[in-house]
């Protein structure tokens, strides 16, 4: 039994459409009613309004009753549904870790204490990539020359040294080998020059 | 396959009809020459337009005797107290029992028509019984017991009752049976509901009176300024403040639902009458027996509860139905807390003033009277035996303790209907389509 505060029943038709029971309803049937019969007590005429009247009151009840129904069940749906959502998301957060953040797809979560974690950018990682294959080269030359110079190939004087040195007598070397190995050495490095 | 064998059985109707119709084609056509030959001459040969004369309806229900059980279980032991055929049509069980009624006595059939009635009157009982405690079904079934009491007595043919009818309902009085003793049948059932609904509400007011009116105090001192944001609190909270507020609720939604039953306003009356009279003798019976409830203070607060007793009776025009009268002990009782009890003048102004307390009522609370304020004294031994000896002419019983059971004898003063039963339609929710209207 509902007492709520003292209504009279004409206030059921103030009220907004969404709002109203099934017992707004059955106040607004009193009202009518009462009304009705204030007008007229006879006749064949009044008798078919009324029973339509009643009719059209009849099917209102029905509509209110379902809409409000409909609504209860959609509101108990939706908390179930959000209590569903959080009990996931706290389920989620949990197993993670500490990192306490939502992923969302193609996203990585990145553990900032992993000594593998990915630290460079692609960027960076070509450069690094191309000076390697660059060294890698100079490197294989100079093994080369070494190669060369130990077994003999090549005499075992400062291959940098272009330029003749007016302080210092040279070595016994003749001029036409100096000039050889000028000519050899140019060789050797004119590539890597390039 | 399947439908194919559809369309066959279709084709086989069809035929059947289309047979049936070519029969009746034959037969009209011979019957139309048989007219034609009979009357040769005065016949007109142009079509007359026939109207069909507007039926007039006399109010009554067609039934069979079979149907009575179906008929009482949906309208009587189903029937909810509040939906739309009911709250649009005040007494529509009534009316719709009497028509039946009505019907019986126009076929004559005294069998049809006792079945009717006894069963009507033992489906009642039944709900009563079974939800007893359920004040909006008991007062829904004690305004239609009434209505189908005044119908029987409205439309018996006996002069004293026709008084206010219209000529329609006159022709409509009993043919052919005198249902005297059912008046005194339905009175009796009547008192009973009657008593039930009393129960009822006493169910509901007891547990409120107490807080409501005499424990419940007014902060601040200010009477009538309700205690601080409680006001905005609905009655629907579980610490809602009892308050007399909350009390008048109650007597409205019970005044409001009595109304659209459709009860009389005689009955209705009384039933307040009775409810005050509860309220009163409760409210007294509880001070006599607590010191604490004994002050000055107290007797202002209970002066104004009852002053909005008092103005809720006016809002509801009910201040001639002696609802008012019933609380004077408990006025009296509040007006000897405030009022001075000194010397042999006050006395005798008490003991004039006290008409609606007994002795021992008065030197009760007298002797429980508790001042509040420091120089304030206990009322004396002497004033009391002062009291006593002014007293002692009076013929009264020696009670300390009002009857709260009490229960004042009811009537149910005949109260016409002025509803045309040739206008009345059954609803369709009440599932009574059983039923054919005449």
């Amino acid at each position: 039994m509902e007492f709520g505060e003292e209504s009279s029943p004409a206030l059921a038709f103030e009220k907004n459409a969404f709002e109203l029971t099934v017992e707004d309803v059955y106040d607004i049937s009193y009202v009518i009613g009462r009304d009705l019969l204030k007008i007229s007590s006879t006749g064949e005429e009044v008798s078919d309004l009324q029973f339509r009247i009643v009719r059209v009151l009849e099917m209102f009840e029905t509509l209110v009753n379902k809409y409000n129904l409909s609504v209860e069940e959609l509101k108990m749906e939706r908390d179930n549904l959000k209590a569903e959502l959080d009990r996931i998301i706290r389920e989620g957060s949990s197993s993670s870790g500490q990192t306490g953040q939502t992923v969302g797809a193609n996203q990585l979560v990145v553990d900032l204490n992993d000594p593998n974690r990915p630290r460079f950018t692609m960027q960076e990682l070509k450069e690094v990539l191309q000076e390697r294959n660059q060294l890698k080269a100079q490197l294989m030359v100079a093994q080369e020359e070494l190669q060369l110079y130990k077994s003999g190939i090549l005499p075992q004087s400062e291959p940098t040294m272009v330029d003749v040195d007016l302080s210092t007598p040279p070595a016994t070397e003749d001029s036409s080998s100096t000039v050889n190995e000028k000519t050899t050495i140019g060789k050797l490095f004119s590539f890597r020059r390039k | 396959m399947e439908q194919q064998q559809k369309q066959d059985k279709t084709i086989r109707k069809l035929k059947k009809q289309l047979k049936l119709y070519m029969k009746k084609v034959e037969d009209l056509e011979a019957n139309a020459r048989q007219t034609i030959s009979s009357s040769d001459t005065s016949m007109p040969v142009r079509p007359v337009h026939i109207a069909r004369k507007e039926k007039e309806f006399q109010g009554m229900l067609e039934f069979k005797e079979d149907d009575t059980g179906h008929l009482l279980k949906n309208l009587v032991v189903d029937l909810k107290p509040r939906g739309v055929a009911v709250s649009f049509t005040p007494g529509l069980p009534a009316f719709i029992i009497f028509m039946c009624l009505r019907y019986a006595d126009s076929v004559n059939d005294d069998r049809r028509l006792s079945t009717l009635l006894n069963s009507t009157i033992s489906s009642i009982k039944g709900v009563i019984k079974r939800k007893g405690n359920d004040f909006e079904v008991v007062s829904f079934w004690l305004a239609n017991t009434c209505r189908l009491m005044h119908c029987l007595k409205q439309y018996s043919g006996d002069e004293v009752f026709m008084v206010h009818n219209t000529a329609k309902q006159n022709e409509q009085c009993l043919a052919n049976f005198e249902l005297t003793e059912y008046h005194q049948l339905f009175g009796d059932l009547a008192i009973q509901i009657y008593r039930q609904i009393i129960k009822s509400m006493e169910n509901i007011l007891l547990p409120l009176i107490i807080p409501c009116m005499l424990e419940h105090e007014a902060e601040q001192g200010v009477l009538g300024s309700k205690p601080t944001g409680l006001r905005k609190r609905s009655p629907s909270c579980p610490d809602e403040a009892l308050t007399v507020e909350v009390l008048l609720q109650r007597l409205s939604f019970f005044h409001t639902t009595m109304s659209q039953h459709g009860m009389d306003s005689d009955i209705i009356k009384q039933v307040v009458k009775q409810q005050f009279y509860i309220i009163s003798a409760v409210t007294l019976n509880n001070l006599l027996l607590r010191k604490d409830m004994c002050s000055w203070g107290k007797g202002l607060q209970i002066r104004y509860n009852v002053w909005q007793l008092d103005e809720w009776l006016s809002e509801r025009e009910l201040s001639g139905c002696g609802a008012k009268e019933t609380l004077e002990p408990l006025i009296q009782a509040a007006q000897l807390l405030q009022i001075k009890k000194n010397t042999e003048a006050d006395a005798k102004a008490i003991c004039s003033m006290c008409s609606s307390l007994t002795t021992a009522q008065i030197v009760k609370i007298l002797t429980l009277y508790t001042p509040v304020i420091e120089f304030e004294e206990r009322v004396s031994n002497t004033f009391i035996t002062t009291i006593k000896n002014l007293l002692k002419d009076r013929a009264e019983s020696s009670n300390l303790m009002m009857d709260a059971k009490k229960i004042f004898s009811v009537t149910f003063p005949f109260t016409p209907s002025s509803v045309a039963l040739e206008t009345i339609q059954i609803p369709a929710s009440l599932n009574l389509g059983f039923l054919i209207r005449v």
